[in-house]
């Protein structure tokens, strides 16, 4: 007879900085609506982050179960974050007219850098 | 002023709104199928959604489809989709780009709601209940009564400021100040990084005749003095703001606060911070610390124990690891 199983009520995810998560959105009201206490996700985010640098955007894949209790997986941050950095381009830079116009130019190098960072994420999936 | 109302207020403004004002924008996507949901995740966080959701959908009278932890199936048969973009989002745009990207002819059809502070604020508050921490030690939010009336009840507004008494870390500190009560009487306790002031209370309420607390977070420091007022240690309690940098100058003079403190030295300290803070605050916590003074550091994944202990090891001794 195998253990009763957890019921998944919610699958969540969310883009926080390494460190900065808070009970303020957009953890908060996420967090909130599945009825998961928001304060120790964010000191428990904010310690497993800690040894990356700040304002690094971490994406988190929270699973919710019908007891209030989750568990949660981090990946590594978006290729479109590494992607602007190796161009040195801004947060929220980008081309005016996407399909269009050129906002920079990328590497081959830095493509094949981001590209063995991303595959970590491909490697870590769950085993059955 | 209703008990709880500073700690709402203390989230709305953290939340930069008050408690009517909206927060967030929750845009839903009802009866999704299981196997586009998550693309559509994907693309409404790119579309500037700071959150998504995945959820069953379950209109009246259907039968539930459990979804099982350890299940091969990772998603149910029909699902609502719930987002929430920042305030002042067009979220009509959003969501045609995130139809566009995942490849749909057919217009999404959605419903936005406004989210108020209040909402998710109540949440939190709702899941607050008294807590034991150690044989007569209990942590009670400001609302509730205590079941032991008798214990050592440390009363908090929980708040933004971090310190509930329910993370592992703040239970393990209070469980070291607990079993080293007889050491606290009539002692000095400096708390670094106390964020609701939880630690400095209860080790007033523990025996200690007189407490300092500091934060990087200037609201934890005005949560620290509110929960000193509710457990009637005010008097005993100096609760200044301190810097990120640990090189920057000590904040009891800084704010000062010396002379209300008494002196910059300290019987015993607590610091339940993160690895990164508490390993550049070895100097500055030693330099607290009177010759045989306590030292109890929280906040540290177990794999960084070491890494912390031996940043500390110069200037302490006789380490104990718990978790």
């Amino acid at each position: 007879m195998s253990k009763k199983e957890k019921v998944v009520t919610n699958v969540i995810k969310l883009l926080i900085k390494a460190g900065q998560a808070k009970p303020a959105p957009p953890v908060g009201p996420a967090l909130g609506q599945a009825g998961l206490n928001i304060m120790s996700f964010c000191k428990d985010f904010n310690a497993k982050t800690a040894n990356l640098k700040d304002n690094v955007p971490v994406p988190v894949t929270i699973t919710a179960y019908s007891d209030k209790s989750f568990t949660y997986e981090t990946k590594t941050p978006p290729a479109t974050y590494f992607i602007k950095k190796a161009m040195g381009m801004e947060e929220g830079g980008g081309s005016q007219r996407p399909g269009h116009t050129e906002a920079g130019i990328i590497s081959a190098k830095h493509l094949y850098e981001i590209a063995l960072i991303k595959h970590q994420d491909t490697v870590r999936t769950e085993l059955e | 002023m209703p008990a709880g109302s500073t700690a709402l207020a203390a989230y709305a403004t953290f939340a930069a709104a008050q408690g009517d004002d909206i927060c967030s924008l929750r845009c839903t996507v009802e009866d999704e199928s299981g196997e586009s949901a998550s693309d559509l995740c994907d693309a409404l966080l790119g579309s500037g959604a700071q959150s998504a959701s995945v959820e069953e959908f379950r209109p009246q009278g259907l039968a539930e489809q459990p979804l099982y932890s350890g299940s091969e199936r990772r998603v149910w048969e029909r699902c609502t989709v719930t987002t929430h973009f920042p305030p002042g989002t067009d979220v009509a745009a959003a969501l045609k780009r995130a139809a566009a990207w995942t490849g749909r002819t057919q217009p999404l059809r959605y419903q936005i709601a406004e989210v108020v502070a209040e909402e998710w604020v109540q949440t939190i508050r709702d899941s607050y209940r008294p807590s034991k921490v150690a044989d007569r030690l209990w942590i009670i939010p400001d609302w509730c009564e205590p079941p032991d009336a008798g214990a050592v009840n440390v009363r908090l507004e929980p708040g933004l400021a971090f310190g509930t008494g329910e993370h592992p870390t703040t239970r393990l500190c209070l469980r070291w100040l607990h079993a080293r009560r007889s050491d606290l009487a009539g002692r000095r306790v400096m708390d670094y990084g106390t964020g609701s002031g939880v630690l400095a209370v209860a080790a007033l309420l523990l025996g200690a005749e007189s407490a300092a607390a500091t934060d990087v977070d200037p609201l934890a420091v005005r949560a620290a003095g509110a929960n000193a007022a509710l457990n009637g240690v005010a008097d005993r309690l100096v609760a200044v703001p301190c810097e990120a940098d640990p090189h920057s100058p000590e904040p009891l003079r800084t704010a000062g606060a010396l002379a209300t403190a008494g002196s910059a030295s300290f019987d015993v300290c607590v610091a339940n911070i993160l690895q990164g803070p508490l390993l550049a605050l070895a100097p500055r916590l030693a330099g607290y610390s009177v010759p045989g003074g306590l030292l109890a550091l929280s906040g540290i994944l177990a794999a960084q124990a070491p890494a912390v202990q031996a940043a500390y090891a110069p200037y302490f001794s006789g380490f104990e690891l718990t978790c």
